[in-house]
């Protein structure tokens, strides 16, 4: 019974983590129908800016609020500068967010170096919680609360302001919107960066857990993925879903399987694209 | 339908025409009831196999291939029901009996001047005349015309209009018009659509004189 | 279609490189003639991907899968069965195949952005396959000590790497030759106008699925074909060519030389493995200049260079 708690705690942990990463992905496609390959980068690049002003400031929560404004802001540089090019051609979207990818990877790896590092974990949550008979890690219990937290926020933000009805109205029909006045040129901006933002966060929260490294940015982007395909692309709910299924799907086949661990990703990646390619919520 | 019949499909827009049309094609799967084709049950055939038991169509935007000459258009039309269609082993241009047709349509179709240059170079009007020209190329049974005049000039129209008109009764033509004179025109039958249902049927005169369609287009008279 | 004066010129063209690529790698150090052979191989499986990519219209992320198959394949055979080339050779084009049959069948189910996601997670499964099944992958590690293959005539051996790299010269020039066959038949002319417009093609009475999975699968051999190439030439194979890295980067080949051309792949190829080994020796930054050049042909010139000189004084 431990074993499956700790598991599953572990499972809804990451989950968290990639609901922050492919909420903003997700979102991004239902919006501009951009595949952005180098939101994986927003993460490492999060996770190590977070480490560095962590080390520099001694604060965790200064390292967690810096590191996704600075992201973010990236982001919006990028959409801009980048991306708004190549709007509606999918296949120079992939190559040219591959490349940004690959600068992005290499600058990291001159700025931070190789060696794989973790973020030190904030001392109010660096202990464990007793449940019953069970012990878990505060850190990881209070990291999947802060998701849960974070999806709340993100629904009532899209949901119940004007703001969020503005995106609303851009990803259904993006000529109408901005034939009623709205700028959706901001709005696209303001997504990508929140995206990134929130990517940059999962890359400090992430990092504290499970380390940043040379090579985080292709792992995250491919798991990012899988989670935006099988909840369906373009859906905040479905990003928790998919989230949640494929956080919790790889940690137990980590902990189960190892040899067959991969494969609990792709597999259903590809099953749900060859049956149903809008995922469980996702617009077709 | 009846075999050499020249219906003529209106409606307001929205009516679903052009959705009949794509359920006719293949383009789209009917959530429920049948199409028959020629007597058969085409519901579930993808449209090539459709188009192999006679079918042929335009598209309300002009479908053509806009990267590709217009004889290599032609020829794709020409090809497109032989078997060499497969062949992976020689020249395209080795085979005399398709080189033939290619060029007979070309003349019949007076595109042989203009035989090099890309359809997307071509006029609207030329392009339009290719789409119909490369739907009677294998002379079908049941040709379907999606709004074949829309955005043509009087001129052109009367042009196409006679295009329309010369296949003789071995081809059947079902037409989608918003423009009322070319319909009655070119039409025995006339077919009213309205928000998704035949709600007239008939000849010119029996329809004129419906009191529903009366009602769709002039708001009641 | 294509007139004669021009047609001669590319002759001529197709001459001079090839004239140019043998005198290189007979008079250059052995070191740069690896990087040839390397280049070589790179554009067989360029060509291959640009079947799907730049006549049929597919843009598969997940090209490698049939490069590593062929790879694995050829290996195996090469470590448990015989030395023969010509088996081997076989054998890791059939299993490019087999593997293209079957992953085809999933993949075609969808178009445009979802290909693109699905070939990239065939693609993986594949290096996850690679990668977890050690009893006959080798795992990790990968199989090593590949013996190189015999040709089955007794006073030439390819153990030499000038004749080696005579042989891969010979494969490239063959897989042109067979590509551009492919492409000026009817089966081509398909391929082109399915491209162009699918519906309309569907319309005519072609059967889409069918021209899209047959240039799927031959696609897969080819790059099969241009595995079993890579594992006689390096003695082993590792499961990162099947990553997703391996197939960005022969679709960066095929574009950035020029997709729906014959040579683009080719010089594409030639182009990025050269620069590769060439910035590898003086930068450690090799991954940055090619991040650059993957968004700077995007933006600069996403019809490739091959159309950027070819382009003749008018129309097209």
């Amino acid at each position: 019974m431990n074993f499956w708690s700790i598991q599953l705690l572990n499972g809804l942990s990451l989950a968290m983590v990639l609901f922050l990463l492919s909420a903003g992905l997700s979102v991004i496609f239902g919006l501009m129908r951009i595949i952005n390959l180098a939101h994986g980068s927003f993460y490492l690049i999060g996770g190590y800016i977070g480490l560095t002003v962590i080390e520099r400031s001694g604060s965790f929560w200064f390292g967690l609020a810096i590191a996704p404004i600075l992201v973010g802001l990236l982001g919006v540089i990028l959409q801009r500068l980048l991306l708004r090019r190549v709007q509606h051609d999918e296949l120079s979207q992939v190559l040219l967010s591959f490349g940004v990818l690959l600068v992005c990877s290499d600058v990291a790896l001159t700025l931070w170096g190789g060696l794989p590092q973790t973020l030190p974990r904030p001392e109010a949550l660096d202990g464990t919680i007793k449940l019953g008979t069970i012990v878990f890690p505060m850190y990881r219990m209070a990291l999947s609360m802060a998701g849960i937290a974070v999806a709340v926020i993100l629904w009532l933000l899209l949901g119940r302001t004007k703001v969020g009805a503005r995106v609303r109205a851009s990803v259904d029909d993006e000529e109408m919107a901005r034939g009623i006045g709205i700028n959706t040129g901001a709005v696209f901006a303001g997504v990508f960066g929140l995206g990134a933002a929130l990517a940059g966060m999962a890359g400090v929260l992430g990092g504290a857990m499970l380390g940043v490294y040379p090579g985080a940015d292709f792992d995250v982007i491919l798991l990012a993925f899988a989670v935006v395909v099988i909840g369906g692309l373009g859906s905040l709910r479905g990003a928790l879903v998919g989230s949640l299924f494929i956080g919790i799907a790889n940690t137990l086949g980590n902990a189960l399987m190892p040899q067959f661990a991969l494969f609990t990703v792709f597999v259903p990646m590809v099953a749900m694209l060859a049956f149903r390619p809008s995922g469980f919520f996702g617009r077709s | 339908m009846q075999a050499g019949e020249r219906r003529a499909l209106l409606g307001p827009n929205g009516s679903g025409k052009t959705t009949l049309f794509n359920m006719i094609g293949g383009q789209t799967k009917p959530t429920s009831g049948k199409i028959f084709l020629f007597g058969n049950n085409a519901t579930d055939d993808p449209p090539h196999r459709r188009a192999h038991s006679g079918l042929s169509r335009t598209f309300q935007i002009t479908s053509l291939f806009p990267n590709l000459s217009v004889v290599e258009n032609i020829h794709l039309a020409v090809m497109a029901r032989s078997p060499i269609r497969y062949a992976p082993h020689r020249a395209a241009e080795s085979y005399p009996g398709i080189m033939r047709e290619v060029e007979e349509l070309l003349a019949d179709w007076r595109f042989a001047g203009s035989r090099e240059r890309l359809v997307r170079d071509l006029s609207y009007g030329d392009q339009r005349k290719l789409e119909i020209a490369m739907a009677l190329a294998h002379r079908p049974r049941l040709l379907l015309l999606d709004e074949p005049t829309a955005g043509l000039s009087a001129a052109e129209t009367s042009d196409l209009i006679e295009v329309i008109k010369a296949p003789g009764p071995e081809v059947s033509i079902l037409m989608i018009e918003h423009d009322v004179d070319v319909a009655l025109d070119v039409a025995d039958r006339i077919s009213i659509l309205d928000r998704g249902r035949i709600v007239a049927e008939g000849t010119a005169i029996e329809v004129r004189s419906n009191q529903a369609v009366q009602a769709i287009y002039f708001g009641g008279s | 279609m294509i007139r004669a004066g021009s047609q001669t010129m590319r002759a001529v063209g197709a001459a001079i490189a090839i004239a140019l690529v043998v005198i290189a790698g007979v008079a250059l150090p052995p070191y740069y003639e690896e990087v040839l052979v390397d280049g070589l191989i790179n554009a067989v499986f360029a060509v291959s991907l640009n079947l799907l990519l730049g006549y049929t219209g597919l843009p598969s992320l997940g090209h490698a899968a049939y490069f590593a198959s062929g790879a694995y394949a050829a290996g195996l055979v090469s470590l448990h069965v015989t030395h023969s080339f010509w088996i081997g050779a076989l054998s890791g084009t059939a299993a490019g195949a087999i593997l293209g049959a079957i992953f085809g069948v999933v993949a075609l189910r969808t178009k445009g952005a979802y290909f693109l996601m699905i070939t990239l997670a065939l693609g993986q499964i594949a290096w996850a396959v690679a990668y977890s099944w050690r009893d006959v992958t080798g795992g990790d590690d990968g199989l090593r000590g590949i013996p190189a293959p015999d040709i089955g005539l007794s006073i030439v051996h390819l153990d030499g790497p000038r004749l080696y790299f005579v042989l891969t010269l010979i494969a490239l020039v063959a897989t042109l030759a067979a590509t551009r066959l492919l492409v000026g038949s009817p089966f081509g002319r398909t391929l082109r106008g399915i491209k162009d417009n699918s519906v309309r093609m569907g319309a005519l009475g072609y059967n889409v699925w069918l021209h899209r999975y047959l240039a799927f699968v031959m696609a897969s051999a080819g790059a099969g074909f241009a595995g079993v190439l890579f594992v006689y030439h390096k003695g082993f194979v590792s499961p990162d060519v099947a990553h997703v890295v391996t197939s960005a980067q022969a679709m960066l080949m095929v574009i950035l030389g020029g997709a729906g051309t014959l040579w683009g792949p080719v010089a594409g190829a030639m182009t990025i493995t050269v620069l590769g080994n060439f910035a590898s020796t003086y930068t450690l930054h090799w991954t940055l200049i090619l991040g650059l050049l993957y968004i700077g042909v995007v933006l600069i010139a996403p019809t490739g260079i091959i159309s950027v000189l070819a382009r003749p004084k008018g129309s097209r």
